[in-house]
């Protein structure tokens, strides 16, 4: 509430302020190296993962980070492999940013954000090897699995590409097949009902994303304010050998290699830690 | 608490998908033993004094585990196994193995004195298991029993009657040693059975795991393709799939009908090897042979009883005759000079079995198989002949083989491997002596699956408690039209108990006439899903046998209760028209009504009092009105096509097959016969279309397809070669040609001919009307557009179900059983009562057969017959006074020397030649009728005909008396009159009812 | 048609082993999301849904905008993977839209809209997992949601589907058993006044047995009742509590 006790002083409480200067808000905080959710510059909120609690789904999985939760859930479906390529299944990702999970989204067809995060994933999978395609394979040219990968968001509070990534490899290494021969003179697949098969990853790539604000400040794992106000994200995705797979600066202001350069340790440390997150809650299945 | 089963599904696309089911567990499921004082049961099943054996020193309960059920289910139904615990585990498995055994587990289940418990061990909490890694559905459904078992014996060992153990019946070997290994008692059915000793025939029943081949010649059948090659096959078009259909005559030949190239046609399988293990009734895959390998349809008559290898060295001859022919007629153009039915016919051989359609047989032991022993009571495989021709021979294990020689015994089928020869089953019961009528009347019920049982107490019960007092309380009179004041009357044939119809008439005051049908009121005492319902749905149809009625209702109804008897107030269902003189409809009304009929008359009493015109009370009046109306609505018919084939004399026959075979008298046919059935029919249609409106997907309703003309093809050849003419195109020009196809030399013929034709006749059946498409619903018989049967429920249970279509659409009551709208349960009734109905036709017909033999078992007569059709190797004769008919072959059995054939086969005339005289259908012969006892099986005494005119030496015999005239003839009948008489005297004093004689509405 | 399985055994036990006036187990969370006003996570046997409520809030449309009342907007969505087989269905699916307007209209009588001019609530529903029941699971989820944002509403609305096997009435049904030509009936009740906000029932039922199948129903809602009452009356006393203690510091 807006005080005016006397002409000369202008007397504003913290939320007001930051509701009408935003930006100066945050530098308030920034200054001293913190931010206003009370995190260090660089440090990522908490995450934690649930697998398999979808049991209609082949891999499920479901995450929060901070205030942002995803659910994953992966189908597998048998089909006719395509032309191309008859030894080898493919996958289908794809992230769903509904209404439900912020006043941001609108009802109707997938909005941009949605379409490239699925386009940036599907990219990821089809370039860095994370999966044997092969493996996928029931009998050549005759029928294999294809595993669609849907991300729905439940609560919307940034980042969500790191949390999607993360779900959807979550999600694939919880996967369980069930074992299938194929039948050559019925042209079907036969499932055997007592043996599944895991997946094997051959690498998991995770990301850390960045943005900065101010031209100074890294901010690591923005919530949605601080992906509001910052000119540019960063983006690093890093596997398991910590080597890089992918990093992406999507336009934004221009920036110089030592900052870049700055972020890349931290972002192999996310990276780990969330692998021992993953290693630990699979032991305890 | 909940648990989660997850398991794997593959689509019928192809597609693998995964299925959760949840999966509770219960604390309140109870042991139910009786006097279990930790339970807090609610219904007992099980007592507490099960049966002892020297197996425990404690009483025990019996678990089976499921490959018992499925192989030993004979042995289970048997009355000594009570106090069985069935469970869920075991049920489930059954079920998914087959049907049929997982049914008759469900009705065991409910008869209260077999003890009989379902037990669900995968929802109580104890004895639910979960299946552990690397463990096979299996092991895991096996390790399930032993933990039930083990339960409930724990359980049990503190009951306050004393303890109580549980055995586990299991023929698997390993199954029994994990479960001692357990502390489970447990045996095979084998050990078991012989503890009982109350019922040695037990142990004959029991089905080894193996199969006893060594007493085969050498025989190999082909090996059954896997049912993924199978249908690999029929997917790709290389097999086709049909039931196979043994003929009568030739038991190594059979037929499936199949689709080939769009078009339905019969292929011919023939030959013990092509035939390849299949049974009558089988769902069989088939494979046709190349064309050089087809066989023609001609046909042959071979019995179980001929010497087999002999038919099979002739049937190889022929082949290679056969092959001489068409080798030398090149130049010829076959079609033409090739008689219709040498055209060779597509030919198969069976290569896999997809559903077996084994029942039980019954028939009796082949004296040739019986080994001559001393010792009597050594355990023997013997072959068993069953009764009906189109099944091979049996090989059982038996002790009692000298026992059961001479007698009827039931068997069943459990394999049939690839060396042997003969199918492996075993013993089931014994059901008395070869030749006593009650034993062979049992026979032939239990051949035609006719369920013939006295009714059970559940479905006494639902009979009125007052029994006989009943009386119609005031309150269903209000709801009902009180039509006690009108002249109603009942016609029906002379000692007749059960009316199920009566009529009225009353002229109105605009010069109609009121023309009413009652008929009885069935449906108020049977209400649906009563057990009094449903052992009627059972059975479907009342079985009418020389001397017996097998009724589908209980007596206190059908011949007291329902039954509009006259003089006493009864409940019935009228159908209500008003009618122009001349017979045409102006409306119809239906009603339930409360009637009081003034006079139940017999046909002749009718007739007399419509002849008589001295008699002017309003009954005689009212059926001489009748009688004109019955006349018009009759002539109205045959303009429209309907088929007379039920013309007096014909219907005589005909209605010969439920009397008795030798009633010479040929009665003639009276109006009133007539008057009744007019009335009926014009009731059945107006019902048909009523219900029809209502419920145009759910109406049960009657049809008679129009037969191909195909099906007369042999008939217009026969009549042709006598000059006849056969118009077969439409039922209009069927009768009129019909009427025309006199021979004025030879009286009979026109009615000889019309027997003909009905056997062309395609069958009438049972429908739902939203299965079929309106214009399919025409009956031809009758040349109506729809039709129902509603005037007979005391008979039939299709009427039960269309009075109470027909009270629902005259919203009569407080309302009606959802199952009458729904198409497909009314389908599944039709389909059951089509099937009841024809198996109660044949079993009629038997009963006549049966009966023909043993009045002829003394007698030798000579008759003239006329020749109905002709085969390669022999003719059949019709024996119009008797009814009956049989073959005459043109080989004497005994010919030494092969190569003299007496009678020629002239394929293109259709006629045998002989230097002595020319058969041809439709001769006029006289043959001599005999009872012979069959040589060497010493089944069943046959009835043969030989031939005595025209004189044929090497075929005909010496007649007796080389003049009989009419004189003697007479006294011979009056005799067999007189037999007769003393026998029906003494069964109309041991049954309470003589049969009834009901007239039979198409 | 069934695989032969008896959808009712001779016991009268059902295939998952409840008998026929049993519900399956219901879980119920609220305040799971922080994110939007209210939400709640309900799972009813293996049928799972979350609903979120956000408002009362501007109106996104003027023309949802009503000057004496607030609007409610319901979306439907139902994931990918929730079924055993995979179904891609479009947001614009009619079915949805259908089951939203249901929704929809369910709760525009409960919620007393008079308070909130001018104003939008929005209630989105996710199904995770489908195991037959969806709309009756979305109905509770929504129920819960809205008291969990402290939007004010006449009563609860408790909502059950129920059905019949062979003159058997039985309660809540599962995927197998919907799917197997048995006549459902899903039905929405306030529990105090026992009066009936929504009935659906899409299949043919034979009116004599509407009567048992309806009460049954009903009986289901007033046990669901129960339960949910007990999970919002402990998750508000845990909230009095914090919001207590935070106003002693």
């Amino acid at each position: 509430m807006a005080e005016v006790s006397n002409k000369d002083s202008f007397v504003l409480d913290a939320n007001t302020f930051a509701k009408l200067h935003p930006k100066e808000f945050y530098r308030k905080f920034l200054t001293n190296n913190i931010r206003p959710d009370g995190r260090l510059l660089k440090k990522f909120r908490k995450t934690s993962i649930n697998l398999n609690s979808i049991k209609s789904a082949e891999g499920s999985c479901v995450l929060k980070m901070g205030k942002t939760s995803v659910v994953c859930g992966i189908k597998a479906e048998v089909a006719e492999p395509r032309v191309d390529d008859p030894r080898k299944g493919y996958i289908v990702p794809n992230v769903e940013l509904s209404p439900i999970c912020s006043s941001l989204f609108k009802p109707g067809p997938p909005g941009e954000l949605a379409q490239s995060i699925s386009e940036r994933i599907d990219k990821l999978f089809k370039q860095c090897k994370i999966i044997d395609l092969d493996k996928l394979c029931i009998s050549e040219k005759n029928a294999v699995w294809v595993l669609y990968v849907d991300v729905i968001c439940i609560s919307y509070d940034g980042n969500i590409f790191d949390a999607a990534l993360f779900s959807i490899i979550s999600a694939l290494k919880n996967l369980k097949l069930p074992e299938v021969t194929f039948i050559e003179e019925e042209g079907k697949v036969e499932a055997s009902e007592e043996k599944t098969i895991s997946l094997e990853l051959l690498s998991t790539p995770l990301s850390a994303t960045y943005v900065v604000f101010d031209k100074k400040y890294i901010l690591a794992d923005p919530n949605e304010e601080e992906e509001n106000l910052s000119s540019t994200s960063l983006t690093f995705i890093y596997n398991e050998q910590h080597k890089l797979c992918g990093i992406s600066k999507l336009g934004g202001i221009p920036l110089s290699k030592e900052l870049i350069q700055d972020c890349t340790e931290s972002a192999i440390e996310r990276t780990d830690n969330l692998r021992q997150l993953l290693d630990s809650t699979m032991k305890n299945l | 608490m909940l648990k989660s089963r997850a398991f794997v599904k593959r689509t019928r696309k192809g597609n693998v998908i995964k299925v959760i089911k949840e999966h509770y567990l219960r604390d309140d499921i109870w042991c139910s033993v009786e006097g279990c004082d930790k339970c807090k049961q609610e219904k007992i099943h099980l007592s507490c004094n099960p049966r002892k054996t020297k197996l425990s020193e404690f009483p025990q309960l019996i678990i089976p585990d499921t490959n018992i059920f499925l192989h030993q289910i004979d042995i289970i139904e048997h009355v000594a196994f009570t106090n069985v615990i069935v469970l869920q585990t075991v049920l489930d498995e059954v079920r998914a193995r087959s049907l049929q055994i997982y049914n008759r587990i469900k009705t065991m289940l409910e008869e209260v004195p077999k003890h009989f418990y379902l037990f669900s061990n995968e929802h109580n909490r104890h004895t639910a298991i979960e299946r552990l890694k690397d463990e096979t559905m299996n092991d895991r459904n096996d390790r399930a029993i032993r933990t039930a078992t083990l339960w409930y014996n724990n359980h049990l060992k503190s009951h306050p009657n004393g303890q109580i153990t549980v055995l586990l019946i299991s023929d698997d070997k390993d199954n029994r040693v994990k479960a001692q290994q357990d502390g489970i008692k447990a045996c095979s059915m084998a050990e078991y059975v012989e503890e009982i000793e109350e019922y040695p025939e037990l142990i004959d029943m029991v089905v080894y795991p193996s199969e006893d081949d060594s007493n085969d010649k050498k025989f190999t059948y082909e090996e059954h393709m896997t049912p993924v090659q199978i249908s690999g096959g029929l997917k790709a078009g290389l097999l086709y799939q049909g039931s196979i259909n043994i003929s009568m005559h030739n038991f190594l030949e059979g037929t499936i009908m199949a689709n080939i190239d769009g078009e339905e046609t019969q292929i011919l399988i023939s030959g013990r090897a092509s035939l390849n293990r299949a049974i009558q009734g089988d769902t069989v895959a088939v494979k046709l042979l190349p064309k050089e390998e087809w066989k023609t349809n001609v046909s042959k008559i071979i019995t179980t009883e001929d010497n087999e290898e002999k038919v099979e060295e002739e049937e190889k001859k022929e082949d290679e005759e056969m092959k001489d022919e068409t080798e030398t007629s090149e130049t010829k153009n076959k079609d033409e000079d090739i008689a219709y039915n040498e055209k060779p016919c597509p030919t198969g051989k069976v290569v896999g079995i997809i559903k077996k359609n084994w029942r039980q047989y019954c028939g009796s032991i082949d004296k040739n198989s019986v080994q001559k022993t001393t010792n009597h009571n050594a355990t023997q495989n013997i072959l068993v002949v069953s009764m009906d021709r189109r099944i091979p021979k049996i090989r059982i294990r038996t002790r009692q083989a000298h026992a059961l020689m001479g007698k009827r015994i039931v068997v069943a089928v459990d394999s049939w491997g690839r060396n042997s020869l003969y199918p492996f089953g075993h013993f089931v019961r014994d059901l008395g002596d070869i030749g006593d009528r009650n034993t062979e009347t049992e026979v032939l019920l239990l051949e035609h699956d006719v369920p013939y049982m006295p009714f059970s107490q559940q479905v006494l019960n639902d009979l009125p408690p007052e029994g006989e007092n009943f009386k119609i309380t005031d309150e269903e009179l209000k709801k009902r039209e009180d039509l006690r004041y009108l002249d109603i009357c009942s016609i029906d044939p002379p000692g007749c108990t059960d009316i199920d119809d009566a009529l009225h008439v009353r002229p109105l005051d605009n010069g109609n006439y009121e023309v009413g049908v009652h008929i009885a009121d069935v449906t108020y005492f049977v209400k649906p899903n009563t057990a009094m319902d449903k052992e009627a749905a059972k059975r479907g149809t009342t079985v009418y046998l020389v001397d017996k009625r097998i009724d589908m209702l209980p007596a206190l109804l059908g011949t007291n209760l329902c039954s509009l008897r006259s003089n006493v107030d009864r409940l019935a269902f009228s159908c209500i028209w008003e009618l122009t003189p001349e017979a045409e409809i102006v409306n119809v009304h239906f009603t339930k009504s409360v009637i009081r009929s003034k006079a139940s008359l017999t046909y002749e009493e009718a007739q007399n009092r419509n002849d008589d015109l001295r008699m002017t009370d309003n009954i005689s009046k009212s059926i001489r009105i009748l009688n004109n109306l019955a006349k018009k609505l009759k002539k109205k018919r045959i303009n429209n096509g309907a088929l007379t084939l039920a013309s007096p004399e014909v219907r005589f026959n005909l209605e010969n097959d439920s009397q008795d075979p030798v009633d010479v008298e040929m009665k003639e046919l009276k109006e009133t016969n007539a008057l009744v059935e007019e009335f009926m029919l014009l009731a059945n249609i107006s019902v048909a279309k009523k219900i029809h409106s209502k419920f145009p997907e759910s109406s049960l309703l009657r049809r008679h397809p129009t037969p191909p003309q195909s099906n007369f093809d042999v008939l217009i050849a026969a009549a042709e070669s006598v000059g006849i003419k056969l118009n077969c195109s439409s039922s209009k020009e069927l009768a009129d040609s019909l009427d025309q196809a006199v021979l004025p030399d030879q009286p009979y013929f026109n009615k000889l001919i019309r027997i003909m034709t009905t056997r062309c006749m395609m069958q009438a059946v049972y429908f739902s009307s939203g299965t079929v498409s309106e214009k399919d619903y025409w009956h031809y018989g009758l040349a109506t557009e729809i039709y129902t049967h509603f005037t007979s429920p005391i008979r039939r249970y299709s009427d039960v179900i269309v009075h109470r279509l027909l009270a629902a659409a005259i919203n009569y009551g407080e309302g009606y059983s959802t199952d009458i709208i729904d198409k497909m349960k009314i389908q599944k009734i039709c389909d059951v009562l089509n099937f009841r109905h024809r198996m109660a036709q044949q079993a009629s017909r038997s009963s006549v057969e049966l009966f023909t033999n043993l009045y002829f078992k003394d007698r030798i007569v000579e008759e003239e017959g006329f020749i109905i059709r002709i085969l390669k190797n022999g003719f059949i004769v019709l024996i119009p006074r008797y009814g009956i008919e049989s073959i005459i072959y043109s080989e004497p059995n005994n010919k030494t020397n092969s190569s003299k054939q007496i009678f020629i086969y002239d394929a293109k005339e259709n006629k045998l030649v002989s230097d002595y005289a020319t058969l041809k259908v439709f001769d006029k012969i006289t043959v001599q009728i005999s009872i012979e006892e069959a040589g060497l099986a010493g089944i069943s005494s046959k009835l043969s005909m030989k031939l005595i005119k025209p004189v044929v030496p090497g075929i005909s015999v010496e007649s007796h008396n080389t003049k009989i005239d009419d004189k003697q003839l007479n006294e011979i009948d009056n005799e067999i009159m007189n037999k007769i008489e003393i026998i029906k005297e003494e069964e109309a004093t041991q049954n309470s009812e003589p049969p009834s004689k009901k007239r039979r509405v198409a | 048609m069934s695989s032969g399985l008896d959808l009712l055994s001779p016991e009268g036990l059902r295939i998952d082993g409840r008998r026929a006036n049993e519900l399956r187990r219901v879980n119920c969370k609220t305040g799971i999301l922080v994110q939007a006003d209210g939400s709640a996570y309900i799972e009813q046997g293996n049928t799972k849904c979350i609903a979120t409520v956000y408002g009362p809030r501007e109106p996104s449309h003027k023309n949802l905008q009503y000057h004496d009342r607030a609007s409610i907007n319901v979306e439907y969505s139902i994931a990918t993977f929730s079924t055993s087989e995979r179904k891609q269905r479009s947001k614009m699916d009619r079915r949805f839209i259908e089951i939203a307007n249901i929704v929809k209209q369910t709760f525009e009588t409960a919620v007393i809209t008079s308070l909130y001019p001018r104003s939008q609530i929005d209630i989105y529903l996710q199904i995770l997992q489908i195991d037959g029941g969806a709309l009756h699971t979305s109905i509770n989820a929504a129920t819960l949601a809205l008291i969990d944002a402290g939007i004010p509403m006449k009563e609860y609305v408790c909502a059950c589907s129920a059905g019949c096997v062979e003159d058997t009435p039985i309660l809540d049904l599962n995927y197998f058993e919907e799917n197997n030509f048995t006549p459902t009936l899903t039905v929405a009740v306030m529990p105090n006044s026992g009066k009936i906000s929504t009935l659906v029932s899409e299949s043919r039922l034979h009116l004599d047995k509407f009567e048992p199948v309806f009460n049954l129903a009903v009986s289901g809602c007033k046990q669901l009742h129960s339960v949910f009452d007990d999970v919002i009356r402990k998750s508000t006393t845990e909230l009095a509590n914090r919001v207590m203690e935070k106003q002693k510091e």
